[in-house]
């Protein structure tokens, strides 16, 4: 982990407010799946830096996949392919497939961001994944997951992919024995982990989620990204940062 | 030229000192650079319970600046002397430990405990924005910021930092009690508060509704509240508030600051506190300056 100036390869629009920018890898760097950058934005009037998943890493160079949607990722999205910018990376934890058989990767939305590496680092997994969008104009990165393993798309108004809520359509694959994951690891808004500890077809799945907050040092010093964890001493406020993002979906406070 | 400089009989190698709250043990940015590069580090506020602060969204950027409300969560006093306080030691630099507590006896308490280690200072906190019934309530009224500095000074025995905290009507009386309350220097500004308000949902951005601002935004609040306590007390002053580069620093010092605090520059830029210090240094070598010659040399305009 450091703070490098790294080139913008290119930052372009691929959904409705929806970006994808390739960024150069600094030399030695090799993120492990759900481990994250930290963006310091041109604007020196927005202090903090922005987090992004790390959304894929290969030849290319480092992958973020953002919606511009607060006054820092609008700016993120005017930045042109060759200016630089300053990020620490890579930060937390990270996860790896390994270790389980087929898991399920799981994305709502922008959620979906934090699956290629995930998928491409997968060397005895064979993970499936299963991305849910709200319509055919929120569709991303389905093409890169396509070329990484098996993947089902869904939207909640039927646009684009299978139609419904991609709990429920997971739900009814496991069920029906199509697929059989002994893990679900997943990145969506909060109501998609509501809706899979309330849906009884994932209640012997271990499920792990990759946890969003406001950040500010990133690294673990200043303690604002926290979030309740159920741990053996009782509840504790841990670091999404440095103690995550990755968590086990049944101990966290939502 | 030289950059060192002493308070209370400590000597801090440069005056740059990192603000707590914004640098956990230290521990996170020893990964970045060498903590012997810093003039000092001041801890995470310390309590003698572990708390677990307030709960998320604990931070809120604002223009040139950002809103917090930890709440002082950390692992407990006990916790730190048993994991942190040897490896704090061994860093070559000045280590301040920052205490919090709810009743005088906390602090006290907590005192006692500080002497036992290896700290060089004591950082008294009694200006924390979010945490209830308790830290800023120390530190509002002239008659308590003494009578806290006081039972602090008789319980502990290493030099003791009285940190000030700008949400009162004059500060320089504050200052003046901390002084008179037997502080071996202040510190100032902790965080304004402030609310941060999302127009959507009409609400608050922080859980807390309320928190402390900081960031460069501030600065020039913290400039004359350091000018204004320079020309009231005698007692060294650390001055914080906003300081991103080392012409940031300069001012302070010019403004009567003996040392000075780096917080939230941390946040954005891991290397933050130890650029300061660097270039603070190369600006002393190139203009051959004692750095001592500054401190509080401002001229007001006629």
């Amino acid at each position: 982990m450091n703070d490098y100036k790294l080139t913008i390869l290119r930052n372009q629009k691929v959904g409705e407010g929806i970006y994808e920018m390739l960024l150069t890898r600094p030399d030695g760097v090799e993120p492990k799946g759900a481990q994250f950058i930290h963006i310091k934005l041109k604007n020196k009037a927005k202090i903090l830096r922005r987090p992004f998943c790390i959304c894929d890493c290969d030849g290319e160079g480092i992958l973020i996949c953002y919606a511009a949607v607060g006054e820092g990722t609008k700016e993120l999205a005017e930045y042109a392919a060759g200016e630089e910018v300053e990020a620490v990376l890579p930060l937390g934890n990270g996860w790896s497939a390994d270790g389980f058989k087929r898991p399920v990767l799981l994305g709502g939305g922008m959620g979906s961001a934090v699956l290629p590496l995930v998928a491409r680092l997968a060397k005895r997994a064979k993970p499936v994944a299963y991305l849910g969008y709200a319509n055919a104009g929120k569709v991303v990165l389905t093409e890169r997951m396509e070329s990484l393993c098996p993947t089902v798309v869904a939207t909640d108004d039927g646009s684009f992919g299978r139609k419904g809520y991609i709990t429920d359509i997971l739900a009814q694959d496991i069920t029906s024995g199509k697929v059989k994951p002994d893990a679900i690891f997943c990145c969506g808004p909060e109501i998609v982990y509501k809706l899979l500890l309330k849906n009884p077809a994932f209640a012997d799945i271990p499920i792990f989620v990759s946890l969003e907050k406001r950040m500010g040092c990133g690294v673990g010093a200043c303690l604002v990204c926290t979030c309740g964890i159920k741990t053996k001493d009782g509840v504790k406020n841990l670091r999404v940062c440095a103690d995550g993002p990755v968590f086990d979906l049944r101990e966290v406070i939502l | 030229m030289n950059t060192s400089v002493k308070i209370a009989g400590v000597t801090f190698k440069n005056p740059v000192i990192t603000a707590s709250g914004t640098f956990g043990f230290g521990k996170e940015y020893a990964e970045f650079y060498p903590l012997s590069a810093l003039g000092g580090i001041c801890t995470k506020g310390l309590t003698i319970e572990e708390r677990q602060g307030n709960p998320s969204p604990r931070v809120a950027e604002t223009p040139s600046g950002m809103l917090n409300s930890v709440g002082l969560q950390n692992p407990g006093v006990d916790y730190y002397l048993q994991h942190y306080d040897k490896w704090l030691a061994g860093q070559g630099t000045v280590v301040i430990a920052n205490i919090a507590g709810h009743k005088l006896e906390d602090y006290s308490a907590m005192a006692r405990k500080i002497s036992e280690s290896s700290a060089d200072m004591v950082e008294l906190n009694i200006s924390c924005p979010n945490v209830r019934s308790g830290g800023m309530a120390f530190g509002v009224e002239p008659a308590s910021v003494r009578r806290v500095t006081e039972a602090v000074k008789r319980a502990c025995n290493k030099p003791v930092i009285t940190k000030l905290t700008p949400n009162v009507s004059n500060i320089a009386d504050n200052a003046k009690a901390a002084e008179d309350g037997g502080a071996d220097a202040i510190s100032l500004i902790n965080t304004l508060t402030g609310m941060a308000v999302d127009y959507r949902t009409r609400r608050p951005i922080l859980a807390n509704n309320t928190g402390g601002l900081s960031g460069p935004c501030v600065k020039p609040v913290a400039l004359k509240m350091v000018w204004d306590c320079y020309n009231a007390v005698k007692v060294p002053i650390i001055g914080l508030g906003g300081i991103q580069s080392y012409t940031d620093v300069l001012e302070f010092m010019i403004c009567g600051a003996t040392a000075v605090q780096v917080g939230t520059a941390t946040l954005s830029d891991p290397y933050a506190a130890f650029n300061i210090a660097k270039d603070l240094e190369e600006y002393a070598r190139t203009n051959d300056v004692d750095l001592n010659e500054l401190i509080g040399t401002l001229q007001l305009n006629g």
